[in-house]
């Protein structure tokens, strides 16, 4: 904590370097863009969830006036979409759920553009559907890609670790149950928005909120068949990602195939209603999940079967088990774990990454089993967990290296800010119609980036000009999180300047260094370690002439405060302005400017899902106190409390609302959020039917932030940008079981749900 | 379709525009007037990231109109810095915090505006009444309401 | 959206006219709040929208002697809600409307729009029928006839009015001694929400003896209009009222609704709410009836 005090930069909560133009409307999103001679792009979607598509006529469309492209899947190279190679960006011979693209038109103003889409007609030959992904793994049940088999996607995670089967023997408590949780949306608040403008050689420009400007860059080059290089990807502000931007979706390559035939740039803007039915969501598990202990508690295995419904075609959202798996194996000490999973082709719309990527869902079913088993074993679910507590330097299962974990204390503090053993048992003793109950739930995470591609690296270029004035290019991408203003931090501190003299520049793909893209929770630690090294090496620039001219050897040289001086004669000033000055206006000047990647020193996992993909991990606690309503089954959190173990908090107020609007998110899970699908239909397409928390819906939040100073962070500090959301459901879920004494055991936990429960416990009881 | 003319003040400065009467105000500030700061979340009043002041109250710009606002004076996020000093509430939710994405920020800022103006004395739970209508997904709403307070309070 | 013609007539005869002419084509603009959102969605596609938000007359709250509170049509719920005569005389009415929509609906929203949608779940109406108003309607040529609220409502989206006809009032007659009221709204969230169910309930107690007297129980998004339940009502009136009582009535209106199951609730969830909530705001009601006034009209 002392050295806290040597730093100006880090430990301050610096504002949001773009929150002016946000907070006075200038920022500009995609949809906001404007561009000389542009149309408007709309999508015609399926009118079936599953069909072959026998004819397509677009002439009508076509004649009417203002209608300037009309494409079907003839107008697209014969590449496909996605991970597993499986989606076309417009559908020519069969449809595979109510959201799949059919045609497109690019007109003058939207309302030609649906007049047009009104006017193609499409004949189609439906096919048997199948939704349930249960039922698609039945022999028998409609096929939905003819080469995946049983509807099973190729994509296949298992793991295995000890000997599951001789610990269950040996094991004194054994609990099993099956969970089941929905399909939820990412609620970004700017509907997903692109523009697409081509250049008369041929280059084309894209506007897009994506979260991985360089692999979409690959892949779109890749899909259009044209070389990368002639592709530019500019990122204006983006409303929102959470996830939802990780992949290259087909309305960004209709959008650019609209814009070709057309001749001009075209802007295709989702509605709100499309949004809903049409982007990628976190995709619905069903949990088999079996574990074990001794009487003293100790953990003795884990057995876990997901079947999880990817939807009709592979985004992310198939590879979420990759994640997932991290809660199954190393959340809590157990030497023995099988897990495996079942990946299913149905006919409802695609799932995606989201916020946590799996570790959501995860954490929920681990940590709801936790209690279960802490109660059959008569202990307390605090005590129980700390028994089994990760610790520093450990190694899990699956072969990730701990180095710092303040889990321990983020559990104990979490247990006193709520009154844990005042408040733990009284819920189930009280009377009444209301019962108030509290409950806890903790998270492992990737902390130090993650390596899923063979890079995990980052990009930064420092540059420090002849006023002083820093600019930092990074790789880096800002969606919102405030991860410029963080590098704009690191950089300052490593130059000895302010925050405030760093201009970040991070949105064009032909000016910025390569990056990964914006997930993982790995911006601040990734981009961070190389903006630091960057900035480093200018900084060694800068010295070398502050030597010269204060006539002292560099190392006996600091830099604070935009000024250069002698450690022992800090009275001695030279403005870095100066510095730089005099190197630029002399014979054989120089630039100050200097390059670095950075990219971790982990490890890819290997077939086995055994490797070190992270240089540390992330861990915290959650803690609920909730009051349920009997009559109602309306659940109310009355406070939340959470400690998390943050290595290094380079912006306090950032990193708290982080935390805080992942909470949201994790209070939407548990108790209100649910996308509403019948038959491949989302049947609450609007905000006012898929219930994302309002403000009166969050309840107060206190939170603790604990530093472990990571020797591999950028001043210590690890990433947390998913942590908020991961193990609120169960935090909550905890809770509520402990003020009814009954569990739950799917998401939300929506107030009818709830009053079934008790319902159900009250019929038992007479 | 017949185009109406109509005359209205947005920001302190006069328009004479022609409208189609299907056209939204949301859709004429940002397509016609070029004020984009008003953003549109949902088209159906269901979020608020279109609020604006229509008269000086705060309302869903996609629920009205442009027709509507025929003789009306409308205030847009654009319009409330004055003289390159920001009102008190952007200032707010600039320093605490309250804005990451920023797509609800201009419609936060305008209703907690029309709040604040017409309630004095604001209880928290006023705090949050005044952005019921709000949704923002990136920060759980603590700093937008402590910015809020910090304003009301005169701090 | 589809194209339309706009009117903004002046006068409300000149509003009469126009919706005489275009029956069933033209759609009546107030507040927009639904309106706007249905054409959005192309769930309404009217030929003619016309807007009466011009007509001078329409924007009015009043408490006079003999009608009580006197609302016109076009008085937004924000402005039910500063309203001094309504926090001093109904504050049930403020009450109510705070639990309405936004507060930029609330700035934008009607009475008269909330109560000529006529969705089933629409908040203003249960409470309005549970304090026995009326609404003033008018008719081309500039006759006017008055209707309790209770037989306005014939479906969803569904009215009394006949061509040409507009709500120009409503009038809430004064809150007698010894009575209370109540409104109740279950829903998932905390705001911005529709009723999955809602319960309105007056009940008057007599002096001393504390019976009841009177009840009007209602309820709304349970049926394809807010459904006032007699079976309800009969169980308590002339009781000194007990928990048992309320349990009862709870319970039969609770078996008197039809509800549907949406996106919302399912059918059961909210036949079992109807039970939860009629009791609770029976309960309100009572309470408040016993702490109000003992003076005032008869």
């Amino acid at each position: 904590m002392s050295d806290k005090k040597k730093y100006t930069n880090i430990g301050r909560s610096v504002p949001k370097l773009d929150a002016v133009e946000k907070a006075t409307g200038k920022a500009v999103y995609p949809q906001d863009t404007n561009l000389p001679g542009m149309l408007y792009g709309k999508i015609l979607w399926s009118k079936h969830p599953h069909a072959e598509i026998l004819k397509v006529d677009t002439t009508e469309a076509q004649k009417l006036p203002g209608v300037k492209a009309v494409i079907t899947a003839k107008d697209m190279p014969p590449t496909k979409l996605g991970f597993a190679q499986d989606n076309p960006p417009l559908k020519g011979d069969k449809v595979r759920s109510l959201r799949d693209e059919v045609a497109a038109v690019a007109a003058v103003d939207e309302d030609t553009a649906e007049k047009a889409l009104e006017m193609i007609k499409v004949k189609y030959k439906p096919l048997p559907p199948v939704f349930d992904p249960e039922e698609a793994m039945k022999e028998g049940a409609p096929q939905i890609h003819a080469e995946a088999k049983g509807n099973r996607n190729k994509l296949h995670y298992a793991f295995e670790y000890g000997d599951v089967d001789a610990a269950r023997a040996a094991s004194d408590v054994v609990v099993k149950h099956r969970f089941k949780l929905p399909w939820v949306k990412h609620c970004c608040l700017a509907p997903y928005s692109c523009v697409a403008r081509w250049d008369e050689s041929g280059k084309l420009t894209m506007y897009s909120p994506t979260q991985i400007p360089f692999l979409y860059q690959r892949d779109l080059a890749n899909i259009l068949q044209m070389p990368s290089s002639k592709i530019r990807v500019i990122q204006p502000t983006i409303g929102g990602a959470f996830g939802s931007k990780l992949d290259l979706y087909p309305n960004e390559v209709i959008c650019a195939v609209l814009a070709k035939k057309a001749g001009q740039p075209v802007l295709l803007t989702y509605t709100r209603e499309e949004e809903f039915k049409c982007t990628p969501s976190r995709q619905p598990v069903i949990a088999d999940i079996e574990m074990g202990a001794k009487k003293d508690g100790t953990l003795t295995f884990r057995d876990v079967f997901f079947i999880l419904d990817n939807g009709a075609y592979t985004s992310w959202g198939a590879t979420i088990p990759y994640v997932l798996m991290n809660s199954v194996t190393s959340l809590y000490k157990c030497q023995n774990i099988r897990f495996d999973t079942a990946i299913i082709y149905t006919n409802n719309m695609y799932s995606g990454a989201m916020r946590g990527y799996g570790n959501p869902q995860g954490t929920f079913v681990v940590e709801r089993m936790m209690d279960i088993l802490a109660e059959k074993l008569g202990l307390d679910a605090l005590e129980l967990r700390l028994k089994n507590c990760n610790q520093p330097n450990e190694v899990t299962p699956q072969g990730f290296k701990v180095t710092t974990c303040g889990l321990r204390e983020c559990l104990e503090t979490v247990a006193q800010r709520l009154d844990w053993k005042n408040k733990r048992n009284k819920g189930q003793k009280e009377t009444g119609t209301l019962r108030r109950g509290v409950g806890l739930a903790s998270y492992i995470h990737v902390g130090g980036g993650a390596r899923v591609y063979r890079s995990d690296g980052c990009g930064a270029i420092v540059k420090v000009d002849d006023f002083g004035h820093v600019t930092l290019i990074t790789g880096s991408t800002e969606i919102g999180t405030g991860t410029e203003t963080v590098l704009a931090q690191i950089t300052a501190e490593e130059l000895g300047v302010h925050a405030e003299d760093v201009t970040v520049v991070n949105d064009d793909s032909a000016i910025k260094p390569w990056d990964v893209g914006i997930h993982a929770s790995r911006t601040t630690f990734i981009a961070g370690n190389a903006a630091r090294e960057a900035a480093a090496k200018v900084k060694a620039e800068i010295l070398k002439t502050a030597s010269e001219l204060l006539e002292e050897p560099e190392n006996k040289l600091e830099i604070n405060d935009r000024k250069v001086y002698p450690k022992k004669n800090p009275e001695k000033t030279l403005e870095i302005g100066k510095v730089i000055r005099k190197a630029h206006f002399r014979q054989h000047g120089q630039a100050f400017m200097a390059e670095a990647f950075y990219d971790p020193p982990t490890e890819m996992e290997d077939e086995d899902y055994r490797g070190n993909i992270s240089v540390t991990y992330g861990f915290g606690t959650q803690g609920a106190e909730v009051e349920v309503d009997t009559e109602t089954g309306q659940v109310r959190v009355l406070k939340m409390v959470i400690a998390n173990d943050v290595g290094r908090a380079i912006n306090p107020m950032l990193l708290e609302a982080q935390l805080e609007g992942g909470l949201s998110m994790g209070v939407g899970y548990a108790l209100l959020e649910k996308l509403v699908v019948e038959k491949g239909e989302v049947l609450n397409p609007s905000f006012l039917d898929y219930k994302m928390p309002t403000v009166k819906d969050m309840p107060p939040v206190e939170i603790v932030l604990i530093e472990t100073d990571d020797p591999g962070g950028p001043y210590g500090a690890k990433g947390i940008a998913e942590s908020g959301t991961i193990p609120t459901a169960a935090a909550i879920g905890n809770a509520v079981a402990n003020a009814l004494g009954l569990h739950l055991f799917e998401l939300p936990m929506q107030p009818e749900v709830v009053l079934k429960a008790v319902k159900a416990k009250l019929a038992k009881r007479d | 379709m017949m185009k109406h003319r109509l005359n209205l003040r947005v920001n302190k400065q006069d328009f004479e525009v022609f409208v189609k009467p299907k056209t939204t105000l949301v859709d004429l500030l940002r397509d016609e007037l070029g004020l984009t700061g008003t953003n549109k979340g949902c088209g159906t009043g269901e979020c608020g990231a279109c609020t604006v002041l229509m008269n000086g109250n705060a309302v869903n710009s996609c629920l009205v109109l442009a027709v509507e606002a025929d003789g009306a004076e409308i205030t847009t996020i654009e319009g409330l810095a004055s003289e390159g000093r920001l009102d008190p509430l952007q200032q707010a939710f600039v320093d605490e915090g309250a804005i990451q994405c920023g797509f609800c920020t201009p419609g936060m800022i305008l209703v907690a505006k029309d709040f604040l103006e017409k309630n004095p004395q604001l209880r928290e739970e006023d705090y949050k009444t005044a952005i019921s209508g709000n949704l923002c997904r990136c920060t759980g709403y603590v700093k937008i309401v402590k910015a809020i307070k910090k304003v009301a309070e005169g701090e | 959206m589809k194209d339309f013609e706009y009117h903004s007539p002046a006068t409300l005869e000149e509003a009469c006219q126009l919706l005489k002419k275009y029956d069933g084509q033209a759609k009546v603009l107030a507040g927009g709040t639904d309106l706007i959102p249905g054409l959005y969605r192309r769930e309404i596609v009217p030929e003619q929208v016309i807007n009466i938000k011009g007509i001078p007359s329409l924007n009015f709250i009043a408490n006079e002697e003999s009608k009580g509170l006197v609302l016109g049509s076009l008085v937004t719920f924000n402005e039910i809600i500063s309203s001094p005569i309504i926090e001093e005389h109904y504050p049930i009415l403020k009450e109510v409307a705070e639990k309405i929509a936004s507060h930029q609906v609330r700035n934008l929203a009607t009475i008269g729009g909330n109560l000529c949608n006529a969705a089933p779940s629409a908040d203003s109406a249960p409470i309005l029928i549970a304090l026995d108003s009326t609404v003033a309607l008018i008719e081309p040529g500039g006759k006017e006839r008055t209707l309790p609220l209770e037989k306005f409502f014939i479906g969803p989206g569904e009215t009394a009015l006949a061509p040409g006809e507009i709500l120009i009032q409503v009038h809430i007659p004064l809150l007698k001694p010894r009575t209370g009221v109540s409104y109740l709204k279950q829903t998932s969230r905390q705001a911005l929400e529709i009723a999955v169910v809602g319960v309105a309930a007056l009940v008057r107690l007599e002096k001393k003896t504390e019976k009841c007297s009177l009840v009007r129980l209602v309820i709304g998004a349970c049926a394809s209009t807010p459904l006032r339940i007699p079976a309800a009502e009969k169980i308590l009136v002339g009781k000194k009222i007990g928990s048992q009582d309320i349990e009862a009535a709870a319970k039969a209106a609770s078996e008197a609704v039809k509800p549907i199951t949406d996106v919302r609730a399912s059918k059961l969830y909210r036949k079992e709410m109807v039970r939860v909530q009629c009791k609770r705001s029976l309960e309100e009601a009572i309470s408040r009836a016993k702490s109000s006034p003992e003076t005032g009209m008869e």
